[in-house]
């Protein structure tokens, strides 16, 4: 009985200062100003519409990499988690390894990107944004590393355009959407995607940010708020969580003819793996992809299985392929302590044995 | 806000004082009753003082119970004063709340043995509110009652058309379903689901028959539009039935695990413990239920019913809206798709235009290439006639003179 009262009694003081540091977590909050993301110096050197082609001040004095490497990220969030704080970028690490660094930003989809396309973005924009950076260096080919859903988009324009691709790092990418591991797998299955994009135009950011909640739905609406009232007294973490919330909930409306071809000839149909993937009139054949490739997985990855990344090695032409996993999630990819240290180094020393 | 807590810890330390009091003065009643027969007035007063004891601590459970009731609402008012409830996680403080009354109505705080059916008891507690927060994060039922509003008013606007016979349908039908709880619960009750399905039944005859007059077009839609209302709310009710059983199977794990707890002398008290395990466990089962090939059909269905019936409703909304000034969406989809073709038109031809350039530049590259490869020859062939040793002449252009 004595040691229920102790028991009690820890649990009464316990939740009390739960409520405690609540409140002035909660007084902080009201007191802070807009966080700021991806705050590394970039200038836009091209742009198309909402599309922006920006180029990163170098960091690193000294010795530059000869050959760009242009960062293309995915459509469904914004590009800005490669840079979401100071100590937690891999845009400035790869910076401090001498990268000249470019990097695509899609932007904000409205009601007139409704008809775009892929090949609008990939045949269009990207390639544009390679021609330029090409003219710029006086070169005939970059380096490229696509993330994600731009990893996908990288590696069917790096099919089609081999003659611009010196060296092509795939991050995180989707190829292979055959795969049952992942929710997003089993659930697109189902989907009719063109009722969806027929009703919706352009598919609102926030049907995006209800799908990837559902992913976690206890841990992501409610654990991960009162794992966080315990740091709510300390400023410097509040404002750390602020901007991962920021750019969670910074979801871009998604171009409804680009989703549509995503979702029906990947996600649903996986045309790109059986190499049956059209871009205009025009197949892409995986296995033209002849340069130096790198492909990095996350193990822990429950978005993107390491089976759809993976796939990617067997599908190509290269003979000169490296894999780089780490034991994170997706997003443990980019801001994780364990890849801070490495994952730059890594990407810019294989970049750099390959220029 | 009243320091509840200061409160409560110095009610528990006086709490301990009067057990230890009482363990010893039951000892010592004890010690006494053995060895002697013991004195009829002593015991009687002992045992006086012992029940008086017992109804004081009783009593004092009772006032900590309420003590703690009315400060987790008054915290709770006091955080929806500051924050409008952004962070959602008001469920874990009722948990908690109903948790600790749970454990504080006790009789005997020691007496583990009867835990059991007064936890059982205390689990209606749980059940609702994991329920009620929990489907709230799929709030569509919500938005579904509005949308029901809107369905009742097409129908009001439509069923004269059909006369009176099925007009007394409608409101047959209106009155069954005003009887149904638009809530979470509601929704996933498998009555729910034979309404609609007895609606449709009854009502798909109209709903699919050829219209007459000048307005059967209109009326077309809009019976499609009813059509696709129904269909979604039956996926609806599948689809919140699904989530209210996986609800409910979390639910009993999380009262087996505290139980446990509470049976190897490990009871949960701390809120953040409590509040990890409900995430838990609910996570768990619902992975395991949203990775099944039924729930991906249900929910795949539920979005596709759902825009197949918002997309005819907007239908008919641009419709009404023709006679309007207003531009609709349909009007600037029109307009960008225009522009987007034009656009994509634009690029090809600069493209083709740049391909043109540059292929000119290249004939023209090689027209002067050509034109200095046949000076050369001509030069070449013209040093060749001449004798060994003649210097080479200047050519020059005579211009003829012009006659006056």
């Amino acid at each position: 009985m004595v040691a229920f009262a102790d028991k009690m009694k820890e649990s009464i003081e316990e939740y009390s200062q739960f409520i405690e540091n609540y409140k002035v977590g909660v007084e902080n909050l009201a007191a802070m100003e807009e966080v700021a993301l991806a705050t590394t110096e970039k200038e836009a050197v091209y742009s198309d519409g909402k599309r922006t082609l920006y180029r990163y001040k170098a960091l690193k004095k000294g010795k530059i990499c000869a050959v760009p490497l242009l960062i293309v990220y995915a459509m469904v969030n914004r590009y800005t988690m490669m840079d979401i704080q100071e100590d937690r970028s891999l845009i400035r690490n790869l910076l401090n390894q001498g990268m000249d660094l470019y990097i695509v930003d899609w932007g904000y989809a409205d009601r007139s990107d409704r008809y775009i396309t892929m090949e609008d973005l990939i045949e269009g924009f990207l390639n544009d944004a390679v021609d330029f950076i090409c003219q710029k260096h006086k070169l005939e080919k970059i380096n490229l590393l696509g993330v994600c859903q731009g990893g996908t988009f990288s590696a069917i324009y790096t099919a089609l355009h081999v003659d611009k691709i010196q060296n092509f790092i795939s991050m995180v990418t989707p190829i292979d959407f055959e795969s049952d591991e992942g929710l997003l797998n089993i659930w697109s299955k189902e989907l009719d995607v063109d009722a969806m994009v027929d009703y919706y135009g352009n598919v609102p950011g926030s049907i995006m940010n209800q799908g990837f909640l559902m992913l976690q739905p206890f841990m992501l609406s409610i654990q991960k708020y009162i794992n966080l009232v315990d740091s709510m007294a300390d400023q410097k973490q509040l404002e750390n969580f602020l901007r991962m919330e920021t750019w969670i909930f910074d979801s871009p409306n998604q171009p409804g003819e680009v989703l549509r071809k995503f979702l029906k000839d990947l996600f649903q149909e996986n045309k790109l793996a059986k190499g049956e993937f059209q871009l205009g009139n025009r197949y892409v054949d995986l296995k033209q992809i002849n340069m130096p490739v790198m492909v990095i997985y996350a193990e822990q990855d429950t978005l993107i299985p390491p089976s759809s990344a993976k796939a990617l090695v067997d599908l190509i032409g290269s003979k000169d392929i490296e894999q780089l996993s780490y034991p994170v999630g997706h997003i443990g990819m980019y801001v994780s302590g364990k890849t801070q240290k490495t994952l730059a180094p890594s990407i810019a020393n294989w970049i750099n044995a390959r220029v | 806000m009243e320091n509840i807590f200061g409160k409560g810890s110095t009610w528990l330390e006086n709490w301990k004082e009067v057990q230890e009091n009482l363990s010893k003065q039951y000892e010592a009643w004890g010690e006494s009753f053995q060895g002697k027969q013991g004195t009829p007035e002593n015991t009687e007063s002992a045992f006086q003082d012992w029940i008086k004891a017992q109804n004081d601590l009783s009593k004092q459970f009772l006032e900590i119970g309420q003590s703690i009731q009315e400060n987790f609402t008054q915290s709770q008012k006091k955080v929806q004063e500051d924050t409008s409830n952004f962070m959602g996680f008001e469920v874990y403080q009722k948990i908690f709340q109903s948790w600790l009354e749970a454990l504080g109505k006790l009789p005997n705080a020691g007496d583990f043995s009867k835990f059991q059916t007064l936890f059982e008891q205390n689990t209606n507690i749980f059940e609702n509110l994991f329920k009620e927060n929990l489907l709230g994060l799929w709030g569509k039922h919500q938005n579904l009652a509005e949308e029901f509003q809107k369905f009742f008013n097409m129908q009001a606007v439509w069923a004269p058309n059909l006369g009176e016979p099925y007009q007394k349908l409608v409101a047959e039908f209106t009155k069954v379903l005003n009887q149904f709880q638009l809530s979470p619960k509601g929704w996933g009750n498998a009555a729910m689901k034979e309404f609609f399905e007895e609606y449709e039944q009854k009502f798909s005859k109209y709903l699919a028959a050829q219209k007459l007059g000048i307005n059967r077009e209109r009326d077309a839609k809009v019976a499609q539009t009813i059509a696709a209302f129904i269909e979604h709310c039956k996926v609806h009710v599948d689809y919140m039935q699904i989530l209210n059983e996986t609800s409910t199977e979390a639910n009993t794990k999380v009262s087996k695990k505290l139980s446990e707890c509470v049976a190897e002398g490990k009871a949960i008290t701390s809120f953040k413990e409590l509040a990890a395990l409900w995430t838990g466990e609910n996570e768990a089962t619902f992975q395991k239920m949203m990775r099944t090939p039924l729930y991906a059909k249900i929910q795949g269905e539920h979005l596709t019913t759902y825009c197949q019936y918002k997309k005819l409703s907007n239908e008919l909304l641009e419709e009404a809206l023709q006679e309007t000034p207003f531009a609709t969406k349909c009007d600037l989809d029109l307009a960008f798709k225009e522009i987007h073709t034009l656009k994509t038109e634009l690029r090809h031809a600069k493209k083709e235009r740049q391909r043109f350039a540059n292929e000119v530049t290249q004939l023209q590259d090689e027209l002067q290439s050509l034109k200095l490869g046949i000076k050369e020859l001509l030069h070449a062939k013209e040093e060749q006639s001449l004798p060994a040793g003649t210097t080479k002449s200047k050519r020059t252009t005579r211009t003829p003179k012009t006659k006056k």
